[in-house]
């Protein structure tokens, strides 16, 4: 019979190694992350105490290789994985995406055999956590008006500059950090906390409240080239690291329509007002119609990703489609669940609001809605207008 | 040293459960299957014997229809080594004598194990019997409703809550222990168990295999849901009480 949570019947045909996965990290989801998470968001702290689970399960890594401490999967385990974090709290699944796509992949992608032998095994296990610092106060969207250099001194670099908006800043160990050389080619470096960058907590969120976000200041960081990633040049390599990202923030929204979805639908068969349930009424019966839509249609898509990134015809177009349609399908099924649960809904006890608010921040991150919008208007016409 | 945990596989235990039309069975149309929890708590604790002795093989075993090699795969992503299913589509039909039966034939075949772990009840039909049963069969000791248990030298240590307290007993192996909830978390499969679990076997049985006939010992007429709990009425002092009592309940 059908099953609304899975409609087109995508997790039904998993086999059973991605079942075990999905039934593994809910259970990890349901039991020590939904429990606590409310708190950790309201007093705007990311719950440190859940890292070594998470790396204890294999989370972060999923799809880097065995021999440098990964999980050995493919993306699709990445996606369900980022998934069923996500349905716990975006916070938390930012972690994870940010330490595996933005930390590990451009190492494992961009760097020596020394240092993926040096990081990779260590940031799988969290001994390590790192940070990706593209973003200055003056460079968001358009990452290569960045500001901040790499001087080349000898055998040395020196970094001079200021990202902000960093997560997992202030408790990182090393951070990946973009920067100009010389010849004003974007460089990338890794960084470590001994080398002397400093951060700062940027306090103050309404949104992803449970993630550490910061700045990371460079005041004359000394870095030795060999910290510097050989294979990265120019823009191309930092948009390549978002791309891994954005396939799991894309996975990521579906967990939290799934909820909203599952949470919404529950609380209007109980809750009774003019003497019936609230989803006897057609008004909230169309809301629910409209929630299972994008709830299934970003499901639909987020597999398909999967399916094509297997296949090796994943083109950065989809990501970007699949980022900005999902996130923005999670918001209104966000908002629609929120009205359903009517005061409830605003309470951190229902979690809805909290996804709610969250989303804000994961439609602003790794690509804006708009800049997504351009992107695919640059596929359809052929036309570049991110500048005049 | 080799043990064999036993599962039974069973309803979700948070589903909402609902009757067929006939009255004759649960509805099984969109009911999710997982491993029973004392299952569950057994194979933990086989886990955590073989922590300690990484030689130990571990082997599980559960009945079902073919789908259930999921809940083996997860068995083998936490750490089992080998699994088995007995395939049989009809087997939350069968009386634990005819379970017992299946389970002993599969033990004389596959076996020996030095230690079998059952669960000390099979949640869904809420028999305990088939601890028994083996112990019966196969001539060795059995201790029930354990809680936590070890392996010193040729016995296993185990500790079980009775009214009096905790009691801890030393039982001689080969013997059968069937197991309580546990004092311990359960622990998750991490990615690279179920990497892991890939390389090991799912080995299905077909009952005709076991030379077995399967003879319904025990026929279930109908079952019935438990009565509706109705709404709580707060009252506001003693004397709307006593009101109640007289004239609603009638027992004063
Ligand atoms: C919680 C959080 C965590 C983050 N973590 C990281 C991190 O770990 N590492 C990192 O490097 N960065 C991180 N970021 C930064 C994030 O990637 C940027 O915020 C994002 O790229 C947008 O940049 P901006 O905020 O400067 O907005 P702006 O670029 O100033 O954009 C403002 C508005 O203008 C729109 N806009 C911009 N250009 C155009 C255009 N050409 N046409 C039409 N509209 C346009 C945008 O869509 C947006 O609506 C994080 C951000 C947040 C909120």
């Amino acid at each position: 019979m059908l099953k609304y949570e899975d409609f087109f019947l995508l997790d039904e045909k998993l086999s059973s190694e991605y079942k075990v996965l999905r039934e593994s990290v809910r259970k990890f989801v349901d039991n020590e992350v939904i429990p606590i998470i409310s708190e950790y968001w309201e007093n705007g702290k990311f719950p440190r105490r859940l890292i070594s689970k998470i790396a204890e399960l294999g989370l972060v890594g999923s799809y880097m290789p065995v021999e440098y401490g990964g999980g050995g999967f493919d993306k699709l385990a990445y996606g369900i994985i980022t998934r069923e974090l996500e349905r716990g709290d975006s916070g938390i699944r930012s972690f994870v995406s940010v330490q595996t796509s933005l930390v590990m992949y451009p190492i494992l992608t961009f760097g020596s055999e020394n240092q993926r032998k040096k990081y990779l095994p260590k940031l799988a296990s969290c001994e390590v956590i790192g940070c990706f610092g593209l973003t200055e106060p003056d460079a968001g969207s358009d990452p290569s008006s960045m500001k901040t250099r790499a001087y080349r001194k000898g055998n040395k670099w020196i970094l001079r500059g200021t990202k902000m908006w960093i997560t997992n800043a202030n408790i990182s160990d090393i951070a990946i950090i973009w920067a100009k050389d010389d010849d004003n080619i974007i460089r990338g470096f890794i960084v470590e906390r001994d080398m002397g960058y400093k951060t700062k907590e940027m306090k103050g969120k309404i949104s992803l409240r449970a993630s550490d976000t910061g700045e990371v200041i460079l005041d004359d960081v000394e870095v030795p080239e060999e910290n510097r990633l050989p294979f990265a040049e120019g823009l191309k390599a930092p948009l390549m690291c978002l791309n891994q990202a954005r396939f799991g923030i894309a996975w990521g929204a579906v967990g939290i329509a799934q909820f909203c979805l599952e949470t919404a639908l529950k609380y209007s068969k109980e809750r009774i007002m003019f003497s019936n349930p609230i989803a006897s009424y057609q008004l909230t019966q169309q809301k629910l119609a409209d929630i299972l839509t994008y709830t299934q249609n970003a499901n639909l898509i987020a597999y398909r990703i999967a399916e094509l990134e297997k296949e090796g015809k994943l083109s950065h177009y989809h990501i970007s489609y699949a980022k900005r349609y999902n996130v923005r399908a999670a918001k209104v099924v966000s908002e629609m669940a929120r009205s359903i649960l009517g005061a409830n809904g605003i309470m951190l006890d229902y979690h809805i609001m909290r996804h709610m608010t969250n989303l804000e921040a994961v439609e602003t991150y790794e690509g804006t809605y708009e800049i997504h919008t351009l992107i695919l208007g640059e596929f359809l016409t052929g036309m570049e207008s991110f500048r005049k | 040293m080799r043990i064999l945990n036993i599962f039974k596989r069973v309803p979700d235990t948070y589903a909402e459960i609902k009757l067929s039309k006939d009255n004759s069975d649960i509805d099984k149309e969109n009911l999710n299957y997982v491993i029973d929890p004392y299952g569950e708590y057994a194979m933990e604790t086989s886990l955590r014997i073989k922590d300690k002795d990484s030689s130990i093989e571990l082997v599980v075993l559960t009945i079902g229809p073919e789908n259930s090699t999921e809940l083996l795969r997860n068995a083998l992503a936490l750490g089992f080594d080998i699994s088995y299913l007995i395939k049989y589509e009809n087997y939350e039909k069968l009386s634990p004598l005819a379970l017992s039966k299946i389970y002993i034939k599969f033990i004389e075949k596959y076996g020996p194990f030095d230690i079998i772990f059952l669960p000390k009840v099979d949640i869904d039909t809420n028999f305990h019997s088939i601890c028994g049963y083996l112990a019966g069969y196969l001539n060795i000791n059995f201790i029930t409703s354990i809680t936590t248990a070890e392996i010193v030298d040729n016995h296993a240590i185990v500790e079980r809550e009775t009214s009096m307290g905790k009691e801890k007993l030393k039982i001689k192996t080969p013997c059968i222990l069937s197991h309580d909830k546990a004092p311990y978390e359960i622990r998750l499969a991490s990615l690279k168990g179920i990497m892991l679990s890939k390389k090991k076997p799912i080995n299905i049985i077909e009952l005709s295999e076991l030379e077995i006939k399967i003879e319904e010992h025990i026929i279930r007429n109908t079952l019935r849901l438990p009565p509706q709990r109705k709404g709580v009425k707060f009252l506001n002092n003693a004397d709307e009480l006593i009101k109640v009592l007289k004239e609603e309940i009638k027992i004063l």
